[in-house]
């Protein structure tokens, strides 16, 4: 065996071996499938190893995590904040897409029009493309003078927190009262609480809240819960 | 709910569909969770990243062109947000790095260990995998899907899919002699 064809035969086993395990789970296309076979069909090391994967796919299908089943409040929460997010006017976004669907216009049309229509249809894009930049910028002219604001300005802040194993309701409630806060959710199926304390003028500043809160034995995680919704969400942009 | 029947959900949320949202919440929210959580690890924040991936579906329903599976797409939204929910709050331990010491495993053949230790066992294996290497793990073996989704999923090349994976399986084999993954790549 010369060392072309060992070295040739040593690529065609890592390609194997690094397949395996989508092998394994189902997934590989007809040709990948049957190349792995064909390796399989000789070599021991990839046969062992298979089977590994798939021992070890079994025990990762096992490892079920007790999701809960989501709870009516929180479904009614995200829909609240749908509400929110509709009731919000937003600046225009997503001009890569009628772009793309002119584009593919003037490529339908007949040769002759397309010029023309490639023209008007870009000068149409250049002053879509200004609107939407002005639009931008100035997010505000799109309130109508019916319009409530669309965000209310906040005298609350919502904090999350968790509290440690042992704590008994005795001292929950003492801390809440330290802090002017209520539960207005939870405890979720994971032992997290949703608080509401004020926020603006005249109260403690989140900050020195949280402080207090960890500065407790009595609780393991605490954190602002972010306020708005949309800010969020669009935080995230084009996720193709 | 085949992946045609879920486009025309997405298409339905696209269009600002309350119930469609909704059906698609009930359809989605188990598997969000368990990849959420088996991700990051961080009971307290699951729930949170689970709703900001329900609102930035709703957000951003419109844009999915419907070249991808909606799983892939769904997803992949799940696997961004966990991560930068990772960034946001990071815990005072750092997450285990790759090179720190493994665990110490003892060397019981998987017929002594009962069901519970084993997967006691797989959970702290997977621990000290890369918040990266997990994903593709579970991915592929728990949500069962192809390298190339996968490749959509976490927003990078598929040969980089395959050399994480082939990386945690070194690093698991080493891990969990239990479930007969040793010995060599051959």
């Amino acid at each position: 065996m010369n060392r072309h064809t060992h070295e040739s035969q040593k690529r065609s086993h890592l390609r194997a071996f690094e397949l395996l395990p989508w092998y394994a789970n189902g997934t590989l296309e007809a040709a990948e499938r049957r190349s792995v076979e064909e390796h399989l069909a000789e070599c021991d090391v990839c046969r062992e190893e298979l089977g590994r994967c798939q021992t070890f796919g079994a025990e990762v299908r096992r490892a079920e995590v007790a999701a809960p089943a989501p709870h009516p409040k929180q479904l009614e929460r995200l829909l609240e904040q749908v509400e929110e997010i509709e009731a919000t006017p937003r600046a225009v976004t997503g001009l890569a897409n009628p772009w793309r669907r002119l584009s593919a216009l003037v490529a339908v049309s007949p040769r002759g029009v397309r010029g023309l229509l490639a023209a008007q249809l870009a000068a149409l894009f250049v002053l879509a493309a200004v609107l939407a930049w002005q639009a931008r910028s100035t997010p505000a002219t799109f309130h109508t003078l019916s319009e409530a604001p669309a965000v209310a300005p906040a005298a609350t802040a919502q904090l999350r927190v968790v509290f440690t194993p042992q704590t008994r309701e005795e001292e929950m409630r003492k801390l809440l009262f330290e802090i002017r806060g209520h539960i207005v959710a939870g405890p979720s199926p994971l032992g997290v609480y949703t608080i509401e304390v004020a926020a603006g003028d005249g109260a403690d500043p989140v900050s020195v809240v949280l402080q207090h809160l960890r500065s407790s034995p009595a609780v393991s995680f605490a954190e602002p819960l972010r306020r708005s919704p949309s800010s969020a969400s669009r935080e995230l942009g084009d996720r193709r | 709910m085949s992946g045609d029947e879920e486009r025309v959900l997405l298409q339905r949320v696209a269009a600002k569909d309350r119930r469609a949202f909704e059906r698609l919440y009930h359809l989605y929210y188990r598997r969000l969770f368990g990849y959420v959580f088996k991700l990051t690890r961080r009971a307290e924040i699951v729930e949170e990243v689970v709703n900001d991936v329900m609102l930035a579906i709703w957000t951003g329903a419109g844009r999915f062109g419907g070249r991808s599976r909606p799983s892939t797409w769904i997803f992949g939204i799940a696997h961004h947000t966990a991560l930068k929910a990772l960034r946001r709050f990071p815990l005072a331990m750092a997450e285990p790095a790759e090179d720190e010491p493994d665990l110490v495993v003892e060397e019981q053949p998987e017929s002594l260990l009962n069901r519970r230790e084993l997967q006691d066992l797989l959970g702290r294996a997977m621990s000290q995998l890369s918040a990266e290497q997990r994903a593709v793990v579970e991915l592929t073996y728990f949500h069962e899907f192809s390298y190339q989704e996968i490749a959509e999923i976490l927003a990078c090349p598929e040969n980089t899919v395959k050399t994480r994976m082939f990386h945690a399986r070194r690093r698991l084999r080493d891990l969990l002699p239990q479930l007969g993954v040793s010995g060599s790549t051959g």
